[in-house]
């Protein structure tokens, strides 16, 4: 191999450990639009029903759609970063680009979720606890291929997410109460807020270690 | 001749193979990586990543401007005004061009 290509690789990976600490922060935002999106679901849907016992289907689909949006458009902000450093990674280590679980996947995920509210109340959330646990799994790769350790926050998050999910695993099958579904979020709204908060006070840490 | 020169005669020729003058140094090529990840940084992100002082960063940023990789502009925030640099398509393709130099030599 070249010099010039010896010197190369090394600026890319002086570039890769300062992603480090931009993708550290990246996550940090991701954390606290996503904790104050499971507040608002909670909150909103909540709230129409105590105020407005006849709002109907549209108030709802909006409550629901607004915080998910906002947090879709965090997603793909932060996983695109994390998407073009993983791949300048493969390239300085000569790994193998590994395939992603790519959009259509997700496409075909959401059609098969939101379809099977036509079906039985119990196979929604059937395939809504599915989705959760393929999301929950799908997080843990993806700090996974960002940061070559995971950092502390990240499994205070994933821990955090997997006990809601299968709280709202649990509460479907045996209950279907609203205050189970709704307490089990609470260890995510504290988690992630948590995750946020540290994440963002420790990156600076990245560019040392 | 010093190490430190050598590497950069080196990216001197790695310059000259993407075709594209600006990139004769390790500061811009760094510069145009981090850019090409995050898209656009703060001119503060840009001195934690370089270490280098302000009037440093700002010849080093006016080469690549004036090549067309980047673009600058100033914007005003809660915290007062601040300069974003993001990158540009034809920085996107400089980028695009050094990886793949780095790839194929990477396997050869």
């Amino acid at each position: 191999m070249s010099e010039e290509i010896q010197t190369l690789r090394a600026v890319a990976e002086r570039a890769l450990k300062f992603q480090q600490y931009m993708l550290r922060r990246a996550w940090g935002l991701y954390y606290a639009v996503w904790s104050l999106a499971f507040v608002l679901w909670l909150a909103i849907p909540y709230s129409i029903s105590i105020l407005y016992p006849d709002a109907g289907f549209y108030p709802y689909l909006i409550a629901y759609s607004i915080p998910g949006i906002i947090g879709i458009l965090a997603t793909s902000w932060i996983f695109s970063r994390a998407r073009r450093t993983i791949e300048l990674r493969h390239v300085t280590s000569g790994l193998q680009r590994r395939r992603n679980f790519s959009l259509i996947a997700w496409l075909i995920f959401f059609a098969i979720l939101i379809s099977s509210i036509a079906f039985s109340r119990s196979t929604f959330y059937f395939v809504y606890s599915a989705f959760l646990m393929i999301l929950d799994y799908f997080i843990y790769k993806s700090l996974k291929y960002s940061f070559p350790k995971i950092p502390v926050e990240g499994y205070v998050a994933i821990a955090t997410f997997t006990s809601s999910v299968a709280v709202t695993a649990i509460s479907f099958i045996f209950t279907q109460a609203y205050y189970i579904l709704a307490l089990g979020w609470f260890p995510s709204i504290a988690g992630w807020l948590f995750s946020s908060i540290y994440s963002l006070y420790h990156a600076p840490e990245s560019m040392v270690e | 001749m010093s190490e430190e020169e050598g590497k950069e005669k080196e990216l001197r020729l790695l310059g000259e193979k993407v075709n594209e003058p600006a990139l004769k140094s390790s500061v811009r090529i760094l510069i145009l990586i981090s850019l090409a990840l995050n898209r656009h940084l703060t001119f503060t992100d840009l001195l934690e990543l370089t270490g280098l002082g302000k009037g440093s960063l700002s010849n080093h940023l006016d080469k690549l401007e004036a090549s067309g990789l980047i673009k600058s502009k100033i914007i005003r925030t809660f915290g007062g005004y601040r300069m974003i640099v993001s990158i540009t398509p034809k920085g996107i393709e400089a980028y695009k061009g050094l990886i793949s130099i780095l790839a194929s030599l990477a396997k050869a």
